[in-house]
């Protein structure tokens, strides 16, 4: 009890402390149309998503005159959270957090409110994708798999998160872009995918460097790619698939949504305070820790994003038989 | 030395004592409402642990996840509501104690079981942690069929003398297992469009649907609404010292299989407790018992259960990959109080990992106390007149589905799941292994592909690995056995009905 007691006051003194100082910050910071702003999010609390969510809403606080909060709309892979939104006014009163997941769920599931029902506002990270291996593995490239996967087809076999999601596509793409065969066994989830390497079923496993972080530092397994434009921060020694002459980049973004009828004050504050939250020294620490790569898009640039990330996704599920035309 | 410092500091520190009870006690009361499973009465928490000492905020979950996991079989014995999913084995025999007016004593065994499961749990976590983390790597996807195999292979034994009913209800299972997102293509299946289908039926609403839906729709077709006078006990009854040690083969069971099952993510609560449901019939004297209030079919689950809430924490806290969808929410407040799960954890912050070990150990404690003091007046609760005790139920049961997700569509599913086990009851189609089916059929297809994906669709795969080859002979030989016996049965009767025929 004694720390719920000094929590509850801690709590109590910041609050005195922001009604003090409340009026000299206000005139600050970014005018938005509504005061409080629900961010939904379409998984449970503690997931990765909706730690995301709630740092964002946390930094955004800092810098928009208003005060947002986030909650756990679950249920049919995120189908629920865009119907909501879908129904909601375009004040900014309510917002999304989202990653591909939702342009998949729309595409395989065909729910009522779709991606393409829905305003893309602004995007805020990329996640650094890497590929890695078992420390004692012979791999130490991606070069090196692509050969071996020459010599004997399906002999390396991969391990992936989810089925069908962006890690399966990732793959398949490598073996059209290199025209080898690799073994893609899924699994249900980035955790399932990693114990697969590290018990040898695996040969190799494509996930978020945040995910693998305590693996990584344990060296129990190592990276051989990063999947992204550019090195990532925290592995300046890791060379990108492009520097390994496979040209491609994993697009993982990270944004906010609204309604299709979001008003243009609501884009406007975000266009304007996503670049200062990321100067946020507190939201810095934490986007760097999860290794997520700083990719802001303000809403012109991120609506032709999610258009073109919808009809590459689209094309995709069709030619796996995943989706029927 | 320092880490029995640690774990004597947190065993007498107030901040931690506190979370533990605090835990445990909403625990129970949320495990015990249907719709709040483990997972909800953790998230529901968690914001509050932001600001707590890493500590008392660990605390405080693992001391949910016991509580949550004991608290489920309440109702599971007392109306045939399964609250979650890892209670559900425990409805069978459970809540035939409760009709013969055992319920105090079923409880007690629960309560029992489940604080021994929680210590054994709790020694395994502390003492071997590193060694059994390497346990959960020898289960690759072959050795995870073979074992979700065994467990189908007691649809025979389940099905009372009549396989072929048994193996139907079974299918019908399988079938439900079947629809969702395909687990190697990730294409859509049976979801008819529904988005809320695409993540499966969930186990909890087939539990609900099969076991309490079922049962009201029984209890209302009862013509009398005559009160049965029989004397029925109010009272918690714990077992004796001596019924314990006759009943050490289930329990020990249910440690093996929790272990596994907590150790291996993907498992969970309600695979060890159907699994070690199973095999403490097929290891007991008077398997005839199960199903009719047998005390073995009670403590096997409930044990299992607890056990699994404990080792759940092993592959969470070594391998930062969590055993159970509960235990990623554990693995959340780590994360939040910055820190990274993984085979460093022990070596970087002892003072958390052994402070967490002293907070579960009073979390236990604490759960077996309030047991004792809330379970009586819940048991007289329940004896009230069966009208207002039907209606109350049915406003559970659906209060808690709708709460999950607050889906309309998840109240139209249960319901159709109800018809489904209605049906099959009415029927005299045996319901277990329907439900057994859905439980297992998920990781016995996904497992199967997986494994026929590393050999490119040789069915070698499963002679390769030494696990799956102990498993699947086993289960072979469950399965041919109980034929053979019934068949050599069958000629000896019939020679004992005509035995001067030529």
């Amino acid at each position: 009890m004694a720390t719920r007691i000094a929590c509850t006051f801690a709590a109590l003194a910041s609050l005195a402390a922001v009604a003090a100082a409340g009026p000299a910050l206000a005139a600050d910071k970014i005018a938005y149309p509504v005061t409080t702003g629900t961010m939904i999010m379409q998984s449970s609390p503690g997931s990765g998503g909706d730690l995301f969510l709630r740092a964002v809403a946390d930094a955004a606080n800092r810098q928009i005159g208003a005060n947002f909060a986030v909650e756990n709309v679950t249920g049919g892979s995120g189908a629920k959270a865009m119907a909501l939104l879908g129904k909601s006014p375009g004040d900014g009163s309510m917002l999304m957090g989202v990653s591909p997941t939702y342009v998949n769920t729309s595409l395989l599931s065909k729910p009522p409110v779709s991606y393409t029902d829905l305003q893309p506002i602004v995007r805020l990270f990329l996640d650094s994708v890497i590929v890695v291996v078992r420390e004692d593995s012979p791999y130490k490239t991606l070069k090196d798999v692509i050969e071996a996967a020459k010599k004997a087809p399906h002999s390396v076999k991969v391990a992936v998160g989810e089925p069908g999601g962006l890690e399966t596509q990732t793959m398949i793409e490598l073996m059209q872009k290199t025209g080898t065969q690799l073994t893609v066994i899924s699994h249900d989830g980035g955790g399932d995918a990693l114990l697969s390497v590290l018990n040898g079923t695996g040969d190799m496993a494509i996930g978020e460097a945040a995910e693998l972080k305590s693996q990584l530092d344990a060296k129990q397994i190592r990276p051989i790619a990063a999947y992204t434009e550019a090195r990532i921060a925290t592995f300046p020694d890791l060379p990108t698939a492009r520097e390994q002459g496979i040209d491609m980049v994993v697009q993982k973004f990270r944004g906010i949504i609204g309604p299709k009828n979001v008003s243009p004050e609501v884009i406007k504050a975000w266009e304007a305070a996503v670049p200062k939250m990321l100067n946020d020294p507190a939201f810095k620490k934490w986007y760097e820790e999860g290794a997520l790569i700083p990719a802001f898009q303000p809403h012109d640039q991120f609506e032709a994003f999610i258009d073109n990330f919808g009809a590459k996704q689209k094309q995709f599920f069709l030619d796996n038989n995943m989706i029927k035309g | 030395m320092t880490n029995l410092y640690y774990i004597w500091e947190g065993l007498t520190s107030l901040p931690i004592l506190l979370a533990a009870m605090a835990g445990v006690l909403w625990g129970m009361c949320g495990g015990a409402l249907p719709g709040i499973s483990t997972a909800i009465a953790m998230s529901l928490v968690l914001p509050f642990t932001y600001g707590m000492d890493p500590s008392a905020a660990l605390v405080l979950l693992g001391a949910i996840y016991i509580g949550s996991e004991y608290g489920g079989s309440i109702p599971a014995i007392l109306i045939r509501t399964p609250a979650s999913g890892s209670s559900a084995a425990t409805v069978v025999d459970g809540y035939a104690m409760q009709r013969q007016g055992r319920g105090g004593e079923a409880l007690g065994l629960s309560l029992v079981g489940g604080t021994i499961g929680g210590f054994v749990g709790l020694l395994l976590l502390s003492l071997l942690t590193q060694q059994l983390s390497k346990v959960a790597l020898w289960f690759t996807p072959p050795a995870y069929f073979a074992l979700g195999i065994l467990g189908i292979s007691v649809i025979a034994s389940l099905s009372e003398r009549n396989v072929i009913r048994g193996l139907i209800a079974g299918v019908l299972g399988l079938m439900v297992a079947t629809i969702g997102t395909d687990p190697v293509s990730g294409v859509m299946r049976f979801t008819f469009g529904y988005p809320e289908l695409m993540g499966g039926v969930p186990v909890i609403i087939v539990m609900m649907g099969v076991f309490a839906v079922t049962e009201l729709m029984i209890q209302a077709r009862e013509r009398d609404y005559s009160e049965d006078v029989t004397e029925r006990s109010t009272r918690l009854k714990l077992p004796s010292l001596k019924k314990l040690w006759s009943l050490r083969v289930p329990q020990i069971i249910a440690i093996v299989f929790g272990t596994i099952e907590g150790l291996t993510p993907g498992g969970g609560g309600s695979i060890a407790a159907f699994m070690s449901y199973n095999e403490a019939k097929r290891w007991s004297k008077e398997p005839e018992k199960f199903g009719k209030g047998s005390e073995e079919g009670v403590i096997a689950p409930e044990t299992a259960n607890n056990v699994v809430a404990l080792t759940a924490l092993i592959p969470t806290l070594s391998f930062g990959i969590p055993g159970t969808a509960t235990a990623a929410i554990l693995l959340a407040a780590l994360l939040i109080h910055g820190l990274h799960p993984g085979p460093n954890l022990f070596t970087s912050h002892p003072e958390v990992v052994y402070q967490l070990f002293s907070g579960l150990f009073l979390a236990n404690l604490g759960m077996f106390v309030f047991g004792l003091i809330i379970l009586s007046p819940i048991i007289w609760l329940v004896n009230r007149p069966r009208a207002y005790l039907r209606a109350g139920i049915f406003g559970l049961i659906f209060s808690g589905i709708y709460s999950v997700n607050g889906s309309e569509f998840d109240l139209y599913l249960v319901m159709a799941i109800g018809v489904v086990g209605y049906l099959l009851r009415s029927l005299r189609f045996p319901f277990l292994p329907f439900v057994l089916a859905v439980v297992l059929g998920y990781m016995i297809e996904a497992n199967y592909r997986r494994s026929l994906l590393i050999t490119n669709g040789d069915h070698i795969v499963f002679l390769q690995n030494p696990i799956s080859v102990c498993l699947l002979a086993l289960s072979a030989l469950f399965i041919v056995l109980p034929l053979y016996r019934q068949f050599r049965q069958r000629r000896r009767s019939s020679q004992a009905a005509h035995p001067q025929q030529p």
